[in-house]
């Protein structure tokens, strides 16, 4: 059993690393006021196809300056979303499974409004089976169920973006692709991996507008 | 706006009710495929039937592992053209293996895989019709999951034969027989300058492994008698698929990862230590049912030894033993025709 459970903890917290660790000078400022968004993404792989939906919250914009010892100063740009979604897929010979989750991403902003993110996740699901299933009892006698399974949904997602300008499309904050790893618990009294492509598009709601917290951060080598 | 949310929520009901619904599918004609699951004691085990079940006959397809998968055999095409063609095939994926689903339940044992073995044959006889002959083909582990079934009470009346492929009925026994055929085979190769280096290194690690129940012994003994196939050129091999094929060429729609998942939740279970101990040889003689047994020559996983145990205690009167000399421990991959052609003859003679 200690084995199983440290197996398990090292994926669990293999998804959390990247919150540890900042370095330099930092300085918070004000809240500023961002847009509620809406994410839509489809899921696909060879073998499955689904649709997951969510709400996203900005929670820090994070503008780091990293002073070379030449004197150029480098920004990065960071951006951290906390969401919550509700989703599902059919993979008509496993399953279909219905899932919520709460997602934090961690976005590292480049050139031309491109994007690329890391995003743990945590949830629950639930497994409905897609065929028909039988018990039979100890006595021979054979009945149909309906049959599935309640799991903890984790994982965690990597891909890219890019964002719209928001100047000219002002509804559609922007369009990412990712690869999204899932891992079910219980299966066996073990856990249940799945992966699969997301492409997504986020809406603003423009009308709907929430405080994020800025960050400076000041590096100096 | 009270409508839209109570519209919302029904949806969503009647959208999660939806995909809970599934209409009973049997089919009876000569070419079916019908998928459907058996759950017991929280093990969501998947079934699939392709073939003929017209024939009113099914040959169950027990697979190997622990943790392997028998749906896996449906995308092999000499499967599909030498048995579905004639017979119906059902491959059915054990407790935590191939497809199957579940959560914390049940424990993984011996018991439970027979349990289930017991099921599915009163399962396929209730889809198909009471008069359905079944056989069972077992392969390697399954070689332990088939015996594990028929001797108990009068289970072997359930089923018309029984097809020992490679099984493992005797796990303690298997290992003394891998090291054996290793040290001999391998002192073999050796004098006779054929990939010396490597069965020096073979031979010498088998001489020191001596069968003591443990599973740290076991599984060297067995990483060897998997890996000495590539030392052997007698032995025919299959074509690899390339990734494409593996990606994509299924015609199943098969999960490769939940299959790799529930093999390590297999493997990290109680039930490979508790197998080391597990033995039919006392239990043979029970057996009267008729039985034919395939293994292959080169077959260092489950030697000959095992087979020729079965043959020698078992009380069947119509009993063979075919030795495939072109095949390691998976023959149905190495010599598919002979293979099948065996199969079919031992079905033939015994409906």
């Amino acid at each position: 059993m200690p084995k199983k459970l440290l197996l398990i903890l090292i994926f669990l917290c293999f998804s959390f690393i990247p919150i540890f660790g900042q370095e330099g000078k930092e300085s918070l400022s004000a809240s500023n006021l961002s847009p509620l968004m809406i994410k839509n993404i489809l899921i696909i792989n060879s073998n499955k196809i689904g649709w997951q939906m969510g709400v996203a919250k900005q929670v820090w914009h994070i503008t780091k300056y990293k002073y070379k010892p030449s004197g150029a100063v480098k920004v990065v740009s960071k951006d951290r979303l906390l969401w919550g979604s509700i989703g599902f897929y059919r993979h008509k010979d496993l399953h279909t499974n219905v899932f919520m989750t709460v997602d934090y991403s961690y976005v590292k902003n480049y050139k031309r409004n491109f994007y690329r993110e890391f995003i743990p996740t945590i949830g629950i699901s639930r497994t409905f089976l897609n065929s028909t299933t039988y018990t039979v009892d100890d006595m021979g006698n054979i009945n149909q169920k309906k049959a599935g399974d309640w799991r903890i949904a984790t994982g965690f997602s990597t891909g890219i973006g890019k964002n719209f300008d928001s100047k000219k499309a002002k509804f559609v904050r922007d369009i990412y692709l990712r690869i999204n790893t899932q891992i079910l618990y219980p299966n066996f009294r073990f856990i249940a991996v799945q992966s699969s492509f997301l492409l997504g598009l986020t809406f603003n709601i423009d009308n709907v507008k929430l405080p994020f917290k800025n960050r400076v951060i000041t590096c100096k080598r | 706006m009270r409508l839209k949310q109570n519209s919302i929520f029904i949806s969503l009901i009647c959208f999660i009710f939806f995909i809970g619904c599934n209409k009973e599918k049997i089919s009876l004609g000569t070419n079916v495929r019908d998928y459907f699951y058996l759950e017991n004691k929280g093990a969501k085990m998947p079934i699939l039937v392709e073939g003929n079940t017209a024939s009113g006959v099914i040959i169950l397809w027990v697979h190997g592992g622990p943790g392997g998968s028998a749906i896996g055999f449906a995308n092999d095409e000499n499967v599909t053209k030498y048995l579905e063609s004639n017979y119906a095939v059902a491959y059915w994926d054990q407790c935590a293996a191939g497809g199957s689903q579940g959560s914390f339940t049940p424990k993984l044992e011996l018991s439970q895989y027979a349990e289930d073995l017991k099921k599915v044959i009163l399962l396929l006889k209730y889809r198909y019709g009471s008069h359905t002959k079944v056989f069972l083909l077992s392969h390697s582990w399954g070689g332990l999951v088939a015996p594990a079934f028929l001797t108990e009470g009068d289970n072997q009346n359930m089923v018309k034969g029984w097809i020992d492929v490679a099984g493992a009925h005797n796990y303690n026994l298997t290992d003394w027989l891998t090291r054996d055929y290793l040290i001999t085979f391998g002192k073999e190769q050796i004098a006779a300058n054929i990939h010396k280096k490597e069965w020096q290194e073979i031979v010498k690690d088998a001489e020191a492994s001596v069968p003591d129940y443990t599973l740290k012994t076991s599984t060297k003994l067995n990483r060897y008698a998997n890996d000495v196939d590539q030392y052997i050129d007698d032995i025919y091999k299959p074509p690899s698929p390339g990734i494409i094929e593996i990606l994509l060429g299924n015609k199943l729609n098969y999960s490769l990862l939940w299959a790799y998942s529930n093999k390590a939740a297999t493997q990290i279970s109680d039930l490979p230590k508790d197998i080391m101990y597990a033995e039919y040889s006392t239990k043979l003689h029970l057996l009267k049912l008729p039985l034919l047994c395939i293994t292959g020559k080169y077959d260092f996983v489950c030697p000959r030894g095992l087979a020729d145990e079965v043959m020698l205690k078992t009380s069947s009167t119509k009993k063979r033993l075919v030795i495939l000399n072109h095949s390691g421990h998976s023959c149905m991959l190495n010599e598919p025709e002979l293979f099948y052609e065996e199969v079919l003859k031992f079905v033939g003679e015994n409906l």
